[in-house]
């Protein structure tokens, strides 16, 4: 599993850099007087949208890392078990999400609008979701469908930027009531964050069981 | 006893398949693995490695278990792979931190010690070097972690003919200094010539001989004749024979028959392991007359 580790975090230094670098900027931003903060959000809005892409799609592009020039037969030849290598995938994710959680927890920080806990919880819900459902292939399939990944991650990720985050920044910031939309926009976010993690777990424990049981190129 | 044991190792991987391949590597010897483009032997030694799955049979390498001993295993591995399957955009002095990861006895020392005697520039990012670099690069990595077992995918393809005899000196030092077991896959079989103990043949995916070397040239010779001694009893004796109006020549194990029956109207000539793939690739693709 540490091998594995520490091969993700060596492709993996630039998003750690921005991830950081943003949590820093929130920070000051949010320690600077309130007359001045309206200028940094502005930028800082973007970037933090970045550094969340950035953290939560990085199993994708630590995978297209691996795969340029087929690197992967030179690093899956290196001494490692397969199980230690899928161990070493997942607790990889779990230490980006703790990332993005900071990240998170830092703009909040700054912008102090507390009703973006649930988009945020929406977005990482999705976020586990579609990871679990690019992982479930992975022991038999390991790196052949990392251009599908994008497509997983992408469309459901935007679609929920668009249609739940944005309606409900909307809704809060021009106070308004959207009838019969209270259970979109402030429950199924935790249904959806509860599911990804159950999906998380479960294609941990399936990949486990078979990741002995297929090429590995 | 053997370093390595494949018995009955079958793949199909949709256009090409692997059937029934038996391969034994003796332990402290140079296996030399023959065979044209395509005809599988990167495809053995990637199941050798693990990296892919056999539809059936076994492998045993070094009497551990391929799956749950792979990491004391691939430790025990020093690797050429035949195309450059390097990271790209790290330098060596980067890289030798990687590997110290996961090598139990990486030795950055006797790295960086053939990297200067290679004259590979350990400051250079990978995707800068030369072909030749990145294989002897490649080398480097495969000499520098105490490996039992050296498996070579072609390489001395992409290199210079001063630095591939350098190459086959330096395996022939390791054979008489340490104990180890050298399994080298090549197309360039004069290499083989040299240094090789044994030699396999691998064509469409089935194994046709595995033989000593020096046996293998006792087997066969070359038998060439003027064209009116041949005749259905003398071709059904050659392997991969041609004839034209200056006469014939063919490969054969019969070649003592040959010399009894026709003495000096015969030529019998010692063969080259190419010249050995090239008669059973005849063979089988059944050409006659040119």
């Amino acid at each position: 599993m540490y091998k594995q580790l520490v091969l993700n975090l060596f492709h993996s230094k630039w998003i750690w850099y921005i991830g950081i670098a943003t949590i820093i900027i929130n920070v000051i931003t949010a320690l600077l007087p309130s007359d001045t903060q309206p200028i940094i959000l502005q930028f800082s809005n973007s970037l933090n949208m970045i550094a969340i892409i950035f953290t939560t799609s990085s199993y994708l592009s630590i995978h297209d890392l691996l795969r340029k020039n087929n690197n992967h037969y030179f690093y899956y030849a290196l001494p490692n078990t397969k199980k230690g290598i899928l161990k070493g995938e997942y607790v990889y994710y779990i230490m980006m999400l703790i990332l993005t959680s900071l990240i998170i927890a830092s703009y909040l920080a700054t912008n102090k609008e507390m009703y973006y806990v649930y988009g945020f919880m929406m977005i990482i819900g999705v976020c586990l979701t579609v990871m679990s459902l690019y992982y479930l292939g992975f022991a038999k399939y390991w790196m052949r469908y990392v251009f599908t990944g994008y497509f997983l991650y992408g469309i459901p990720v935007v679609t929920t930027f668009l249609f739940h985050f944005l309606p409900l920044r909307n809704v809060n910031e021009m106070d308004r009531a959207l009838p019969g939309f209270d259970f979109y926009l402030y429950h199924l976010p935790i249904y959806t964050l509860i599911i990804g993690v159950i999906m998380f777990i479960l294609t941990y424990f399936i990949n486990l069981r078979n990741i002995t049981k297929y090429d590995m190129i | 006893m053997n370093a390595i044991t494949v018995t009955g190792l079958d793949k199909n991987m949709g256009g090409f398949k692997l059937e029934s391949i038996d391969m034994n590597i003796r332990k402290g010897y140079i296996t030399g693995l023959i065979g044209e483009n395509g005809a599988g032997k990167s495809t053995v030694i990637n199941h050798m490695l693990g990296l892919k799955k056999q539809d059936a049979g076994r492998i045993n390498i070094l009497d551990k278990d391929l799956e749950a001993e792979r990491t004391a295993l691939l430790n025990s591995i020093g690797l050429v792979f035949a195309e450059d399957r390097l990271p790209q955009n790290v330098t060596p002095v980067r890289l030798s931190k990687l590997l110290r990861t996961f090598y139990d006895q990486w030795d950055k020392e006797t790295f960086f010690s053939y990297l200067k005697t290679f004259n590979v520039n350990m400051d250079r990012r990978i995707k800068y070097l030369s072909t030749g670099e990145k294989v002897k690069l490649s080398i480097a990595i495969a000499l520098s972690h105490k490996a039992e077992l050296l498996i070579l995918d072609e390489p001395t393809s992409n290199l210079d003919p001063t630095f591939r005899m350098e190459l086959l000196e330096i395996l022939q030092e390791l054979m008489i200094d340490e104990e180890i077991t050298i399994l080298f896959s090549t197309h360039i079989t004069s290499d083989l010539d040299k240094i090789a103990d044994y030699i396999i043949m691998i064509d469409d995916g089935k194994i046709i001989f595995e033989m000593e070397k020096e046996t293998l040239f006792e087997t066969y010779r070359k038998v060439k004749g003027s064209k009116a001694l041949l005749d259905d009893e003398t071709k059904s004796l050659l392997i991969g024979a041609t004839s034209n109006a200056l006469g014939f020549e063919g490969m054969s194990k019969e070649y003592e028959a040959f010399k009894e029956l026709y003495g000096n109207k015969v030529i019998i000539e010692s063969l080259t392991i190419d010249e050995i793939m090239y008669y059973i690739k005849k063979e089988k693709r059944g050409f006659d007359n040119v």
